[in-house]
């Protein structure tokens, strides 16, 4: 029963794991704090649910969840930190938000839709712990997509530039760094990440709703900050935690204390250690 | 007055303290995503004394304005030395923790609601709307006032010049929350029922753009921006839900276009 709901938990916590990546991606890099990030998620969730109705195939649904929320993260580029002069962000991507979610729940209304995951009666059992197709793949893409990152971030060119520009805009600018497009690109990316958490999101909830992008969001940014701000690895390490530190609290506290452990938490760790467990101490001071 | 345009009335005062709740933080140069944590606050606890311990109306509202400041202290303090994006993931969390927190206790009736508040006279909220404009006015007068426009200009030339800056930062973070506790306990007090839902994430970000839309400078500019607020979405009521479409693509254009609102002008000292 507890081995169970840790492997539950996981799950959960993958996906405010692969959220929060993406937020710290945009945050640690651009230094812009994406409210509207949940809600292109949810973009994601929605378009894959409507291709796997009719008929799609999951590969299928997935390409074109990663497309849309890729789409949206250059809107929200365009529309909500490009164009507007001064520090702007949090109300135009707050506005994008809003717009979006009500778009959604204009077309596909506010009711919940079934989403039809992976149907196979593979699993796997270690002792009493069983794991069925669709965590199996979960837990893999997770840490794929984990490792990938950190080695993106550390290791390549695009990294290097990444975080040249996160350590100083200027310095990155006369030292040859293409602004513009490492702005941009690290847009696509994290709404790449958006797009396949949106279709994770829809396998570990089995259902869709408008609303869905923003609980998840507001988690991964509480992730995001417990695993230190600009950190790849701590964001997903952090949300793996929130995810079951979640299912534990509903399990023996009952399910109306889903979420009175996370946010405390957060505040706790504003308190006592804002740089997060894996932050470098490197916490900008106002 | 018809009960029309009586209820319109009173949204409309209501959201003109939600808009200068986040007008007075943004005024300091910090930014509040949370405010609809310190409204539910400021109605929960105004709700219970009242219906609980049957204190009278406005001194349940002004002991669940109390309430909210002091949890706007304990949430502005530590995130306040810290930059801006903690400051908002902060009170977005402290939304979802009071939301919760609400949910789970027996005396705010959980996911049931709170009910059985005696109804406001709309006399009393004009009152407490005219107060709070009142004193802004006032405080923008005295040397607060100008404090708070050094920090928000620059914090650290500020300092310099002997502004205590943390300070102010936190009065102006606990006045926000304060004046937003009022504005939960007229709400909680005026439907005469309120439930955890009604203060989600939603509600605090609904509170932060007419006060961009009107102008972040003025006072006067909240106020428009709140009326804009309760009017347009009546006027666009045959659209239905794409109405908040409406308004957020305004929300993005008047950023972009007049990014310091429909009343720009910064206020000048000679």
């Amino acid at each position: 029963m507890f081995s169970q709901q840790i492997v539950n938990g996981i799950l959960l916590g993958s996906m405010y794991a692969l959220l929060a990546i993406s937020y710290t991606l945009v945050l640690g890099v651009l230094n812009m704090l994406n409210l509207a990030q949940g809600e292109i998620l949810t973009a994601g969730a929605l378009v894959a649910c409507a291709i796997l109705s009719a008929g799609g195939s999951m590969p299928a649904a997935l390409f074109a969840s990663v497309l849309v929320c890729i789409a949206l993260s250059l809107l929200v580029e365009f529309f909500c930190l490009r164009l507007p002069r001064g520090d702007t962000q949090v109300v135009t991507t707050i506005a994008m938000g809003m717009i979006l979610q009500n778009v959604y729940t204009g077309l596909w209304g506010s009711e919940s839709i079934k989403f039809r995951g992976l149907s196979s009666g593979f699993a796997i059992r270690i002792s009493t712990l069983e794991f069925n197709a669709t965590q199996i793949l979960l837990l893999a893409i997770t840490a794929a997509l984990m490792i990938a990152l950190s080695l993106l971030i550390d290791r390549s060119r695009f990294g290097r530039e990444m975080r040249a520009l996160s350590d100083n805009r200027t310095a990155a600018r006369v030292s040859g760094v293409n602004i513009g497009r490492v702005t941009v690109l690290t847009f696509a990316l994290s709404g790449l990440i958006a797009g396949i958490s949106g279709v994770m999101a829809g396998m570990v909830f089995t259902s869709v709703t408008a609303f869905t992008g923003g609980t998840i969001g507001d988690k991964a940014m509480v992730a995001m900050v417990i695993g230190g701000t600009g950190s790849a690895f701590g964001a997903g390490i952090a949300g793996i935690i929130l995810g079951i530190v979640e299912i534990l609290s509903v399990g023996y506290l009952g399910a109306e204390y889903r979420e009175i452990v996370v946010f405390p938490l957060l505040i706790l760790f504003l308190w006592l250690r804002p740089s997060g467990i894996f932050g470098k101490g490197r916490v900008e001071r106002a | 007055m018809n009960v029309y345009y009586t209820g319109l009335f009173v949204t409309f005062l209501i959201n003109v303290l939600c808009a200068l709740s986040v007008y007075v933080i943004l005024k300091s140069g910090q930014i509040s995503v949370g405010n609809a944590g310190f409204m539910a606050v400021g109605g929960y606890v105004a709700g219970i004394l009242s219906t609980v311990y049957g204190l009278g109306i406005p001194a349940s509202v002004a002991a669940g304005s109390a309430a909210a400041a002091l949890c706007g202290a304990v949430v502005g303090i530590p995130a306040l030395r810290l930059k801006g994006t903690y400051l908002v993931i902060g009170t977005i969390s402290f939304t979802a923790m009071i939301r919760s927190i609400a949910q789970v206790l027996d005396i705010t009736g959980g996911a049931m609601g709170l009910k059985g508040m005696k109804r406001i006279g709309i006399l009393w909220i004009v009152i407490f709307a005219v107060l709070v404009i009142a004193l802004l006015f006032l405080f923008e007068k005295t040397r607060y006032g100008l404090d708070v426009e050094a920090v928000a200009a620059d914090s650290e030339a500020a300092a310099a010049a002997g502004v205590r800056v943390i300070l102010i930062k936190v009065l102006s973070f606990t006045l926000g929350a304060a004046i937003a506790g009022i504005a939960g306990g007229c709400y909680a007090h005026w439907t005469q029922y309120i439930e955890p839902s009604d203060f989600s994430t939603s509600v605090s970000t609904m509170m932060v753009l007419p006060v961009i839309l009107g102008g972040r400078n003025r006072i006067a500019g909240a106020v428009l921006g709140a009326a804009v607020f309760t009017i347009l979405p009546e006027l666009l009521r045959f659209a239905s839900v794409w109405r908040m479409v409406i308004y957020g693509v305004l929300v993005i254009a008047i950023v972009i276009v007049k990014p310091d609102g429909l009343i720009s002008g910064r206020k000048r000292h000679a």
